[in-house]
């Protein structure tokens, strides 16, 4: 082989990277969708479990947080929290992060169920960053929605890229999930 | 060159291998996302079946002319054939609907809903149609499907008590909602335990169930136990069978004709199992026998 022979093989390997890499992004960019899309069924999935298990009213917090010092914060993380027996909420579980730079869109065309009225708002104590501020609905034993919304079709939120978190329109890639409004169980909805 | 070629070669097998683990992963998640939804909605309807309840009282025959004691039932528990629950549904079915009261807690009122065991008037029933009125509103594209649908009548609108016969249900289907999709049929047997009742007739020969009706063994009473059972394709499978907003045909004519005597569960079942294996189309099913808590069945009047 000669000099000229490999670097040409080179020059071809580095362009074939180079056209590879956008569409390599994309396929992590969407993986981290689609777990960030599991993640939340699963934690939903839980907290019926839990509800109907323990006959408990179980409480679901979407908390905004910055994923780090000095970022602007986003709905990137959240908790179940649950009824103690003296009555007050005390967390059901570790916080569970959305993967790394997937957030929940704050536009409300796209996450109708962050704008209902008479949702749970709150700071969380404790934890890291301090006060994180979060919104909230509940999960009954029964497995209904709370607040109640009566064959409501927008109790659901979209996962987006963090950059795309404020956006006004939606992005090309995308993962909605839906909360029925009777059992609670969730519905995922991609593009 | 040679280079170049044997690079180009692996290249090439090493995208097809990807694409083919790429794509069995996605047949196999769609496979198990289908059935774990079936398999909760069938969960569902289990555990909400067996809070059923009638409440049932002693009282006279006739508050003119008495002369003797009956049970009686202000509440309704009902097992509607296709034929019957067609006419409740504004899309096609091929499955039984059942409809009874619980203690489901559930009320729109902000008063009431932190009360545990409200009653509530509850339907589940499978129906084919498209999502427009349930899918997120960013969502352009309709899908349609087989649905296992739930309907909750909240507390504050209970009508089964100002109804004499069954017309509260008309009201109950139209807060309809699904719960697990891709259930091609539901199947609601009430019956006897085993023991009691080797062949399952002595309740209904048909499927059919109405507390309200005319036949003494179901007047006023809960059967002891219902045997129910669903029948979900996978999400792939669907997507093959697209058809519009008719349903297709295959599941249709592997449901047609089946289920409509007891004594010919089992084959109809085996029947609809092989037309949907002939046809390709993969599917699970889902059978267990659920005992009514609040049934205290007695063979007297």
């Amino acid at each position: 082989m000669t000099l000229v022979e490999m670097l040409v093989v080179i020059a071809i390997m580095a362009v074939l990277m180079a056209l590879s890499l956008p569409s390599f992004t994309s396929i992590s960019e969407s993986n981290n969708l689609s777990i960030g899309g599991q993640l939340l069924s699963d934690q939903i999935r839980l907290g019926t479990q839990i509800a109907s298990a323990q006959n408990q009213i179980l409480e679901v917090r979407l908390i905004k947080r910055a994923s780090i010092p000095g970022a602007p914060p986003t709905y990137c993380a959240l908790q179940l929290w649950t009824t103690a027996s003296t009555g007050t909420m005390v967390p059901a579980g570790k916080i569970t992060f959305l993967p790394q730079n997937i957030a929940i869109s704050e536009n409300a065309a796209f996450s109708p169920l962050l704008s209902l009225p008479n949702l749970g708002t709150g700071t969380l104590p404790g934890g890291s960053p301090a006060n994180s501020p979060y919104v909230s609905f509940k999960i009954h034993p029964c497995g209904y929605f709370e607040p109640v919304t009566a064959k409501d079709a927008q109790l659901y939120v979209t996962l987006v890229q963090k950059r795309f978190s404020a956006a006004a329109s939606l992005p090309a890639n995308y993962v909605m999930v839906q909360i029925s409004p009777y059992t609670c169980s969730p519905t995922l909805y991609r593009p | 060159m040679v280079a170049i070629a044997v690079f180009f070669l692996l290249m090439t097998m090493i995208g097809v291998v990807m694409n083919q683990t790429s794509l069995t992963i996605r047949v196999a998640s769609s496979q198990i996302d289908a059935f774990q939804s079936a398999r909760q909605g069938f969960n569902t309807v289990a555990e909400t079946l067996s809070l059923a309840t009638l409440n049932t009282y002693w009282d006279y025959d006739s508050p003119t002319a008495p002369t003797t004691y009956v049970r009686k039932s202000d509440l309704q528990f009902l097992v509607l054939k296709p034929s019957d629950l067609q006419s409740l549904l504004s899309g096609p079915n091929g499955s039984f609907g059942v409809f009874f009261q619980a203690p489901r807690a559930y009320s729109t009122n902000s008063s009431y809903n932190q009360t545990s065991g409200l009653l509530n008037a509850v339907g589940y029933y499978v129906e084919y149609g498209s999502d427009a009125a349930f899918r997120p509103t960013q969502i352009a594209t309709s899908r349609y499907r087989y649905r296992l649908m739930q309907a909750i009548q909240p507390t504050e609108s209970l009508q089964v008590f100002s109804d004499a016969t069954s017309g509260w249900t008309t009201n109950v289907v139209k807060s309809g909602w699904p719960i697990a999709d891709n259930v091609i049929a539901m199947v609601v047997w009430p019956r006897l335990s085993i023991r009691d009742d080797n062949t399952g007739t002595k309740l209904t020969q048909d499927y059919s169930y109405n507390s309200r009706g005319t036949v003494s063994v179901q007047q006023a009473q809960l059967p002891p136990v219902v045997q129910l059972t669903l029948v979900a394709i996978s999400e792939n499978a669907a997507l093959h069978l697209l058809s519009g907003s008719t349903p297709p045909s295959a599941i249709a004519s592997a449901l047609q004709n089946k289920f409509t005597d007891v004594t010919r569960y089992a084959s109809d079942l085996a029947a609809l199992e092989n037309a949907l294996l002939t046809a390709h189309i993969e599917y699970k099913e889902f059978t267990t026998t659920v005992p009514i808590r609040e049934c205290k069945w007695s063979g007297l009047q």
